[in-house]
Order: structure tokens, then sequence, then C-alpha cells
């Protein structure tokens, strides 16, 4: 071990070497302090199929309100429960009320009809196929944005990938070191004085299993705590539930400066197979949650809005027609958001396809007009400088740029 | 019986269930009374799933419960949030899926708060605790690695039990 290892690991007054494990990782966490203020690319998963019809309203498609008797949600007019006027066309769902302020200052854009070009309405499939990058193929190896991880940039972190959450998703598993935790504070021993003889017993265990999974969890503790003093605390107000806590944790390390480029935070409870509700009901809870988790992450950041681009996305819509449970089923276009500083927002992209029984995809659902890997890829390449785009996205050309970032 | 059972009797079982047009308990007894299920190979082989962690280091430390909102978050945050599995197919069954650092920290963080009564709703007496050798028959009689062994030696009864139930060797049955 040289001698300015020794020094910074004496300077910060650590006591990691008591196991003769390689301090690789605060060589490292040293590196990235240095390290200016990088670009962030956080994506938001929302499983189950949200329904995109619902959420940014075509009103001025008047099969809309055909198909849809009961859940339809009324066009923008003064008063309660109407939606709320985008662009004379589109309006958006009275619960996503907090974000209308983003879309007016031009941070936020709307892409409708996109999605993942596949056809299954299998959450599953969906999920992995959107997840993995490559729609059709269940083999890929890993997900699209560990894969982005895999281009080296100025920054190497331990913090480079992170997601909210118990389990690394399938779309940050792969080869690029990632972090999974539910809660930066929690994220520690409760009784401290076990630790040590819990590290010994794992890392000497002949369980390989349990080797391995033990020493993953020493290691990113110590990597957390090396960084810990530098995280600022939070003030601004999230909703309850899994999106808020995992935004306003991806605020804190991004405001922190750890190396933070890639974060995953997900929202669960889409499928909204009966009793979906219209103006309000199960869909307007989800959505409150969504948008009010939206804009407190925004107005959390501050000027640092000007390095992060966030992406929501839903592995598939849902079908035009309401079902006789006055929900809707599996189907195809969704609507995605894209929020950021440098996002060129205040507008809705995307070819409408229409809602007329013969331009419905299988005969049922909103046509795709956009792959949601076009959204993706023009992020990847204009905000986080990705050069090759064709190793997240492979055998993916995408048609062409939307012009949604600046 | 284990993540990756002998394929030999898997083709069994499944001919099992084909003769007995998919009768589950003539599947059962099968596998259950098959040289395979009783092999070492397959001792341990499969690591617990957070409720059969939780529930069997309650009982090994002989708590009274009571279902509480710690508990049940407890059980979230390893992995399986009762009752509310996501996926129609239910929770995993494979190892891999219940090892995540974040879901191995929180059984970690539930032994040491069971056994120094801070989970709210499990009580445990001193006296289930008071001797470390009677807990290793009881939990792991034959299977004590040489490292949870010396960890052990090197501890006090009360936290030897926290480790016990934190240890690799408690995560299997």
């Amino acid at each position: 071990m040289d001698g300015s290892r020794r020094s910074f690991l004496k300077s910060a007054g650590m006591g990691v070497l008591a196991f003769g494990l390689p301090p690789t990782f605060l060589v490292r966490a040293a590196g990235a302090e240095q390290e200016g203020r990088g670009k962030v690319l956080v994506v938001v998963f929302q499983r189950g199929g949200m329904d995109g019809l619902n959420v940014v309203i075509p009103f001025k498609d008047r099969a809309y309100y055909a198909l849809r008797p009961s859940i339809a949600v009324a066009e923008p007019a003064s008063g309660e429960q109407r939606a709320i006027d985008l662009d004379g066309f589109y309006a958006l769902h009275p619960a996503l009320a907090g974000l209308k302020s983003i879309y007016d200052k031009k941070q936020l854009a709307i892409i409708h009809a996109a999605g993942s070009p596949d056809n299954s309405r299998s959450h599953f499939d969906s999920q992995d196929y959107m997840e993995l990058g490559t729609p059709g193929i269940k083999s890929t190896p890993d997900g699209w944005l560990n894969r982005c991880l895999g281009e080296k940039r100025s920054v190497d972190s331990p913090f480079r990938g992170l997601a909210v959450g118990p389990q690394t998703p399938r779309m940050l598993a792969g080869a690029a070191p990632t972090l999974s935790i539910s809660s930066i504070e929690e994220f520690r021993l409760r009784n401290a004085a076990m630790a040590p003889a819990l590290h010994k017993l794992y890392a000497s265990s002949t369980d390989p299993l349990f080797r391995r999974g033990g020493n993953s969890l020493f290691d990113a503790m110590e990597k957390l705590r090396a960084i810990e003093a530098k995280i600022p605390p939070s003030t601004a107000s999230y909703p309850v539930g899994r999106l808020g806590v995992g935004l306003k944790q991806i605020a804190r390390l991004i405001k922190a400066d750890v190396g933070l480029e890639i974060a995953f935070a997900e929202i669960e409870g889409w499928d909204t197979h009966v009793a979906e509700g219209g103006a309000t009901g199960q869909l307007a809870n989800r959505l409150k949650e969504l948008g009010d988790g939206l804009a407190a992450f925004y107005q959390d950041l501050g000027d640092r809005i000007e390095d992060v681009v966030l992406v929501t996305m839903s592995e598939f819509g849902r079908t035009a027609r309401e079902n006789g449970n006055r929900g809707t089923d599996h189907g195809h276009g969704n609507v995605m958001f894209v929020l950021g500083g440098r996002v060129r927002g205040g507008k809705v992209y995307g070819r409408w396809p229409g809602l007329a029984p013969e331009v419905l995809y299988e005969g049922r659902d909103l046509d795709l007009t956009t792959d949601y890997r076009t959204v993706c890829a023009e992020v990847l390449a204009r905000h986080m400088a990705q050069r090759e785009l064709s190793k997240v996205f492979p055998s993916f050309r995408a048609p062409s740029s939307l012009g949604i970032l600046v | 019986m284990s993540d990756q059972p002998p394929a030999a009797l898997v083709n069994r079982a499944a001919e099992a269930f084909r003769r007995s047009d998919g009768d589950i308990r003539t599947v059962v007894r099968m596998i259950v009374e098959s040289p395979e299920f009783s092999s070492p190979e397959v001792y341990q082989a499969k690591v617990k799933k957070p409720l059969e962690f939780a529930a069997s280091a309650l009982r090994v430390t002989n708590a009274e419960t009571k279902v509480t909102l710690q508990l049940l978050r407890y059980l979230g945050r390893m992995g399986e949030p009762l009752f509310l599995a996501q996926p129609p197919t239910g929770y995993p069954d494979v190892g891999a899926s219940w090892i995540s650092p974040d879901m191995l920290l929180t059984r970690m963080n539930f032994a040491a708060d069971l056994v120094s009564n801070r989970l709210d709703g499990a009580r445990v007496q001193p006296s289930a605790l008071g001797d470390t050798q009677a807990f290793i028959r009881l939990i792991a009689p034959d299977s004590l690695s040489a490292a949870t062994r010396q960890a052990l030696a090197e501890t006090d009864d009360r936290q030897a039990a926290a480790l016990l139930l934190a240890a690799p060797e408690f995560q299997r049955r």
C-alpha cells in the first residue's frame, strides 16, 4: 500500500482495513470528490401499465369520449375536476396540476403515443423488454441503463448507477457495478457493535451465495458512510410513498456531487382493470403521487435541474375502450414525460395516430408512433453525451430526432 | 428442496403428475419419499424466504409475538410484503432473489432488534438467549462454520444470539 493512500485513510479516520479488504472504493470516492457537476439521467418506471389516454387527454379527439363513457375526464373548462388545457388538443389530468407550472416554464415535455413496440400484453414480458432495451428479445443479459454505464465518463464513482429500492431492477442490472438501497439513513446496521463480527463471518463463509451477498452489503455500506457527510438533508416536501422516498434520496445524492449519473426509481399500482375512475379515483390517486413527486423533485433540485433529465415510462398503455368493470385492459401506446432544465418543454411531442376504430392498434389500443428508445436515445446522446448508442440499444436506429432537448 | 433439483427427480415428478392425472398429493408424496429428498446435497439447500426467516427467528427465541406494523414493514423490506406480491406468479422461489444488500441488511437488523427487544410486538425472555451453546444446538447443531464459531466465541450471549440469527447458516433451511 502506498503512502498517499495510507495518509488519506488516516486523515479520513477510518478503520476499514480491519479485515484486509482493499480500500479501492475510498480511492474512487476521493477521486469523485474533485469532480464537478456531472449530468444525471433519472428514470421513473411506472409498473403495471399506465392508462396514458386518461393522463394526457386528447379532448379534441371526440372518439375519446365515445370510447370511455364512465371514465373519461371532462374537457377543459372552468370548474373543478376538469382536464387542464395544454395546447388546445391535449389536456392534463387534474391530479397532475403540480406539473402544469413546469410545463409552462417549458421544462416538461410530453410524448404521446409512445412506448415499447413489441405487441406483448404480458406485464412480465413487456417490462423485461422495456428494461432490457431489446423489445421482443428476452435473452439480453443486462439492462439498458447498465449498458449506459459501460461508457466511462470523467468521473469514476461507486455511485454512478443507483436504484432506490430493495432490489436491483432489471433495467440497471448488469456488469457495471451499481447500488440499490431503500434509504440512505437506514442503510446501516442498527447495532453497529455487531458490524465487525458480521462482516468477518460473511467474508469467510463457505456459502458462496451469502459470501458474495455479504461482501456487496458491507462494501456498499462503507461506500455510503464515506460520503455521508456530504449529503445535504432535504427540505422539499415529497408525497408519501415509494416514489417520493426514491426521488428525495436521488435529489440529495445529486446535490452532494458524489458522481451519480444514472438513477432509477419506480411507482407501482397502474394496473387499473377495475374501477379506474376518471377525474378522481384510483388512477387519479396514482397520478397525484406521480405529479406531486416529480414537482417536489423539480423544486428540490433548484438550479441543479440544469444538469438533470428525468424520463418516465410504463410497460404498455391500456385499451382505448373502457371495459365492463369501468376500467381498462392491457394496451399499447402510452405517454412519456421528460422533465429537466435543458428540456424543450411546454409541448406535446409525437404524431397523434387517432382513436377511430380503423386506426386502433390491433383494433383496440392507441397505436404507437414514437418508440421509447427514440426518446431515451436522444436524452442519452444530447444530455449524457453517450457516444455508442448502438451498445445501449442494439440494432435500433432512431428514425429522426424529436428535438426534445435544447 | 433446492433451487436446482436433480433433473432425474424432476422427470419422475412430472411422470407422477401425468400418471395421476395431476394429483398434487401423489406428486408431493413421490418427492418426499424419494432418496434425493433426504440426501445430504439438499440439506439446507434453500434460502429461507423472509416470512420463513422471521417466523423461525421468532420461534427459536420463543418470542411472544403480535403482528405489528413494524413487523410487517420488516417483511416488506426483506422483499416479501405480506399478501402483497405484485406479480400474479407470487413471490420468487430462488435464493438469489432474497439476498440483495438491502434485504440482507434488513435480516441482520431484524435479528438485532429481536434479541434486544426493540422489535415492536415481539418479546424475548432473557432466559431464551442465556446459553449460547444451547442456542447453537437449537439452530445449527452440525453446520456452523469455523468463522461463525470464532465470531461467537468473541462476544457475549445476547449478541451471540443476534449473530447466530443473522449468520448465513440461519438463512437456510
